[in-house]
């Protein structure tokens, strides 16, 4: 692997600053001050003021926390179960792969948001479900992707020489399978990093996700709404937040996995 | 082709009907229990049991889902447990109600995204390295990272408080006064329509590069056939399976963005008629609407498969 | 006698303005109605000539100088609309690979009459087939068209034939198909890039024949580009061969045949199987143990029976080559000797044991003493190892089996297959002749009593297949035994000791090459040899003697 670019470097800090930022900032960051409720930006408050007066750029540089939290749980989750799955579907083949594939089917049939919904309507709004409904459906996902890229894999002939060598299957899955799909399993896994975070903003915007107290983005935008015509940087801003992070993944996703694939195969002499 | 068509069928039936199975499994088995839910916190265990053995929900589990799937098979999928103005209503009717708002919605969302993506990316493949091209996969990264809730916030801002051209809210029945309706779920379709602009940008775009590099393309050039016809006969058909296959794909990340739009619009479409069983603890409705968006899905896909052996010769079944 | 519809001189070719030189200072010339062949290995610029003198470069490449006169104009100097005109009435293409050049999506039909130079309605109707496929408007005119164009071109059923799609065609079938498209417009020059290389040997000589008659119907001078020279020697009037970017001889056909002047003419002609008149001196037959030992074997994939009731035995020390077309069941045939794969009835034994019946710890042991070489040298090895890594693996797996380390192992492997010194490298940075050397190497590397080489030099120049065939040649002479699954019916008489022929899963004809070639039983064997083109004349004395190194 080679060092990382710039804009990985950037991407990270920017992750990093947010999720540090609830426990950086001064204390009366957070303070309300009725007298001065909804100013639009100005020097003193670069995002204005929210309805209790609060400063509001503190306010939405605190709320990256909870929906980064949440997103970061969700993507290892499934990454951990479906990966696995995936790779296990796609070496061991036969039967293993068609009943896992028929498994996955039925979590692919079920669109996140609405399973998400459902769970959160059984068990009320609880960070732990709402990790847990989306890496449900999650996690076919990368199983999917990991199964196709296992697939390609074993059929090459440097397999199939490996097995006429007599190495073991796990073996031969550790040592060609999976150095040789890295690079696509990680872009894929930065895109459900980035999914996820749009699915929490969501399901927090619609109030089913975190609560005022310890708002994410999308909760903030829940409040902006009833003020649009008032203080129309109430949404604004934190939108614009998730917005530029999901993008920034997004921007780097291949260029992460393509940092691990095995460059100097492609564009080979024939 | 019958008999393709018939296994397919199977196939979606099967699938929906496990669905089926995992809904009822979910709304039973997370704690807080139907009963205990609907009831809310408060409630004391006595209450509990008695709307437990009311709603039958202290017989077999096996039990109950044959009578639910039963019952559920000539459409009546109990009542809902919401309180207030739904109270007692047949959630059947809850859910016809919500379709005739999300069908068209979802339809005319899918059309722009089609039409804005697919030219959108054909372009950029035709100038691929070059200024439109770097713009329409900039654009594209940008559409896909916005929560839809966003966009439409910003649609809001600019069609119906600025410009004043567009409501943002208010509700007429497509029945009652169809250009109405029109006009209520154009900014919503528009929301739903530019995210999903993207990923058929992008598909778009890389079927439409890779065409282009192929070997028909080069012999069409060489036998001197003008370019209006190779981007048209070759290149434009070559994308169109990527570009069906990727609609397909994105019906679940769609219906998200349908979910949310009805909810900010307040459409009373089937999004929102969830987010309300949601919030009342509603099971009933809950599981017959995890039924409906995961039968959509299922139905959706099997068309795009129709689509795709229509399109490509290779995928049909031998003589069809 | 017409003008020469294309005329070279100094052509000069370059991978960017100012990058290194494709093509150096070329000079051809297609006589009006008359064939000329442009030869030469992989890299030797033929293609590129070609396109260039088509005015067709790919991306990257440019004309850097010298002069082409394409019907008399200039075609880098055309506006992009007259040369389309020039390209669409006066030159027809025919391409390498039938099957990616047809668009799976259109009927046979359609790109096959497509206008050549529509006026506006028939722009847009070719432009409607995007949506519309097939059914635009003219169909059925298309489709009779069409259909009278494969009954010329020798196809039967041509009626049903032209309203269906790619695949349902055989290789040949396409080709006659591009063919046709190439020629209906009576075009003056045809150009044909590689056209039999993709297709089986049995068909090669009908699609030529065809080739020529077409180009000869229509009036026109034909290049064709080739490697194969025996094919080249029936059907071109002139020679010209390329190497590294330029043309190193060129004359008539015979005489350069019969009296090349060239050290690397001279080269090229004696690594042609085709060409190769005289065999290796008949060796003593093995006469040792049986070695490996298949009984009446199947295998079926889903409904489709790849192999049926399969029997023959490999003795120590033996080279065995088993022939058969694409899709004939060689290559499962060779996976199931090596234990990739089980039969679903029959047995294969190896040394006496029942590979189907072993444990796999016994299975994994024995597999030292058997090793495959694969046809793809781009997949057969871990793009990610080193080159001595993938030489090591069966030593890591197997032990050291007799060599005292790892490292000198490899060292001792490579330098064998002349490649001392390249542990570290990487794929990508070989030659696909260099990557199979590799291959080989890690196949010898166990010490094993038989290598299995599936299609191993399909892939390769004739001057490298050589040196890969000359390494098993070696190998079989300290004691090894070979199973060397081919396409290449010369290529395997000349070193096997007995030659298999199969025919659609089944075994037809087993026996030493001189009877198989010479007086084959079977009917497929015998069309098999019946579709060989003889040399068309004989090899100059000097070269006959020579055995090849």
């Amino acid at each position: 692997m080679r060092r990382p670019s710039a804009a990985t470097v950037l991407v990270v800090l920017v992750l990093g600053g947010v999720l540090a930022a609830p426990s950086l900032l001064p204390p009366g960051a957070a303070a309300m001050d009725p007298a001065r409720a909804l100013l639009p930006p100005s020097a003193g408050a670069p995002f204005g003021t929210d309805v209790l007066g609060r400063d509001y750029l503190a306010r939405v540089l605190a709320a990256g926390r909870p929906g980064l939290l949440i997103a970061a749980g969700t993507t290892l989750l499934a990454a951990l179960v479906g990966i696995p799955l995936g790779v296990l579907a796609g070496a061991a083949g036969g039967r293993t792969d068609l009943v896992v594939m028929r498994v996955l089917e039925v979590g692919f049939a079920v669109p996140p948001l609405v399973l998400a919904i459902a769970v959160l309507g059984v068990t009320g709004p609880s960070a732990a479900a709402l990790v847990l409904a989306l890496a449900a459906s999650y996690a076919p996902l990368l199983a999917r992707v990991a199964r196709a890229a296992t697939l390609a894999r074993m059929g090459e002939l440097y397999v199939l020489a490996a097995r006429a060598a007599g190495e073991r299957p796990w073996r031969i899955v550790a040592l060609h399978v999976l150095p040789n799909t890295a690079g696509t399993l990680v872009t894929q896994t930065a895109l459900v990093f980035s999914y996820a975070l749009l699915a929490e903003a969501s399901l927090s915007f619609l109030g089913l996700g975190t609560q005022p107290a310890n708002p994410s983005w999308g909760r903030l935008l829940t409040e902006a709404i009833p003020l649009t015509t008032v203080a129309p940087w109430l949404g604004i801003f934190p939108g614009a937040a998730l917005v530029l992070v999901v993008v920034a993944v997004n921007l780097r996703a291949d260029a992460w996995g393509d940092a691990l694939d095995p460059r100097l195969a492609r564009g080979g002499r024939p | 082709m019958l008999r393709f068509l018939f296994w397919r069928l199977l196939g979606a039936a099967v699938l929906i009907l496990a669905v089926s199975v995992l809904a009822f499994a979910l709304v039973r088995f997370l704690p807080g229990g139907p009963a205990q839910a609907a009831l809310g916190l408060r409630a004391s265990p006595a209450e509990v049991e008695r709307l437990n053995a009311a709603l039958g929900l202290d017989r077999p589990v096996a039990v109950q889902y044959a009578e639910w799937l039963g019952r559920a098979l000539r459409l009546d999928f109990g009542t809902s447990l919401s309180g207030g103005a739904r109270a007692g209503t047949p959630v059947a009717d809850l859910i016809a109600r919500g379709l005739a708002v999300t069908v068209p919605l979802a339809l005319l969302g899918t059309a722009i995204a089609v039409a804005v993506g697919l030219p959108l990316g054909l372009a950029a493949a035709a100038r691929a390295g070059r200024g439109t091209d770097r713009a329409v996969s900039a654009a594209a990264v940008v559409a896909l990272s916005l929560p839809p809730f966003y966009l439409g916030y910003l649609l809001i801002l600019v069609f119906a408080v600025r410009l004043g051209w567009l409501p943002s809210v208010g509700y007429v029945s497509p029945a009652a006064d169809p250009a109405g309706f029109l006009r209520i779920i154009l900014l919503p379709a528009l929301t739903i329509g530019i995210i999903n602009a993207a990923p058929v940008a992008r598909t778009a775009r890389a079927a439409a590069v890779e065409v282009a590099a192929g070997e028909p393309v080069r012999l069409a050039r060489l036998a001197g056939a003008p370019p209006g016809v190779v981007w048209f006969k070759h290149v434009l058909r070559g994308a169109m399976v990527p570009v069906v296959t990727v609609v397909g794909l994105q019906v679940g990340f769609l219906m998200g963005g349908v979910i949310v739009v009805e909810n900010m619009f307040a459409l009373p479409g089937l999004g929102r008629q969830m987010l309300i069983a949601a919030e009342q603890r509603d099971y009933p409705t809950l599981q017959a609407v995890i039924v409906v968006f995961a039968a959509a899905f299922v139905l959706v896909n099997l068309l795009v498969d129709l689509l795709y052996a229509a399109i490509d010769p290779r995928i049909r079944p031998e003589g069809g | 006698m017409s003008a020469p519809p294309l005329v070279v001189e100094g052509l000069e070719v370059r991978a960017g303005r100012a990058g290194p030189a494709v093509v150096r200072g070329v000079s051809l010339t297609v006589p009006a109605g008359g064939c000329l062949a442009l030869v030469g290995e992989s890299g030797s610029g033929k293609s590129v000539t070609a396109l260039a003198a088509l005015g067709r470069l790919p991306p990257g490449l440019v004309r850097t100088g010298g002069r082409v006169a394409l019907l008399g104009r200039n075609p880098a100097a055309l506006p992009e609309r007259a040369l389309r005109a020039l390209l669409a009435e006066g030159t027809g293409f025919v391409p390498q690979d039938p099957l990616a050049a047809l668009d799976p999506l259109h009927p046979v039909a359609d790109q096959i009459v497509a206008p050549r130079c529509p006026d506006g309605w028939g722009r847009l109707n070719e432009a409607l087939s995007a949506v519309l496929g097939s059914r635009r408007p003219g169909r059925a005119e298309r489709r009779r068209v069409a259909a009278a164009l494969l009954e010329r071109m020798g196809l039967r059923d041509a009626e049903a034939r032209a309203g269906a799609f790619p695949h349902a065609f055989s290789g040949g079938m396409r080709q006659r198909a591009l063919i046709a498209a190439a020629t209906r417009h009576a075009p003056a020059l045809v150009v044909a890039d590689e056209p039999t290389t993709a297709l089986d040997a049995a068909v090669e000589r009908q699609v030529l024949t065809l080739l020529r008659e077409a180009a000869a119907e229509a009036g026109a001078g034909l290049l064709l580009v080739s490697h194969d020279l025996g094919l080249v020697a029936w059907f071109a009037d002139r020679v010209a061969v390329m190497r590294e970017g330029r043309i190193v001889e060129e004359g008539e056909t015979e005489a350069v045949f019969r009296a090349p002047r060239e050290a690397y003419t001279r080269a090229l002609l004696g690594a042609s199987p085709a060409l190769r008149v005289r065999r290796v001196a008949p060796r003593p037959p093995p006469g040792g143990r049986v070695l490996l030992s298949v009984e009446g074997v199947s295998r079926r994939y889903g409904g489709v029976a790849a192999l049926t009731g399969a029997t023959l035995s490999v003795q120590e020390g033996e080279f065995l080559a088993v022939v058969g077309e694409s899709g004939s069941g060689k290559s499962t045939l060779g996976r199931l000797m090596l234990g990739l794969e089980a039969p679903d009835e029959g047995r294969v034994l190896f040394a006496g044991e029942d590979l189907a019946r072993l444990r796999p710890a016994a299975l994994r042991r024995l597999r030292a003493e058997m090793q495959p070489v694969f046809q793809d040298p781009l997949s057969s090895l871990d793009p990610r190892w080193s080159v001595g890594r993938s030489v090591a693996e069966p030593l890591r797996v197997a032990g050291l089996r007799g060599w005292p380390s790892e490292r000198e192992a490899v060292a001792a492997l490579l330098e064998r297959v002349g490649l001392g010194g390249m542990e570290r490298r990487r794929p990508s940075e070989l030659s696909g002749g260099q990557r199979q050397r590799v291959a080989i190497a890690r196949a010898l590397a166990p010490r094993p009593r038989l290598i299995v080489a599936d299609e191993a030099v399909s892939a390769l120049d004739v001057t490298t297949q050589g040196r890969v065939m000359a390494l098993l040649a070696a190998f079989r002479r300290e004691g090894g035994a070979v199973v060397f699954v081919t396409h290449d019916l010369r290529l395997a008489a000349e070193e096997a000791d007995r030659v298999a022929v199969v025919e659609a899963g089944r075994i037809v004809e087993l026996g030493p090459p001189d009877a198989v070639l010479g007086a084959p039983s079977h009917p497929y064997t015998q069309r098999l040899v019946g579709a060989l083109l003889p040399p068309r004349f004989p090899l100059p004395a000097t070269l006959s003697e020579e055995v090849p190194s």
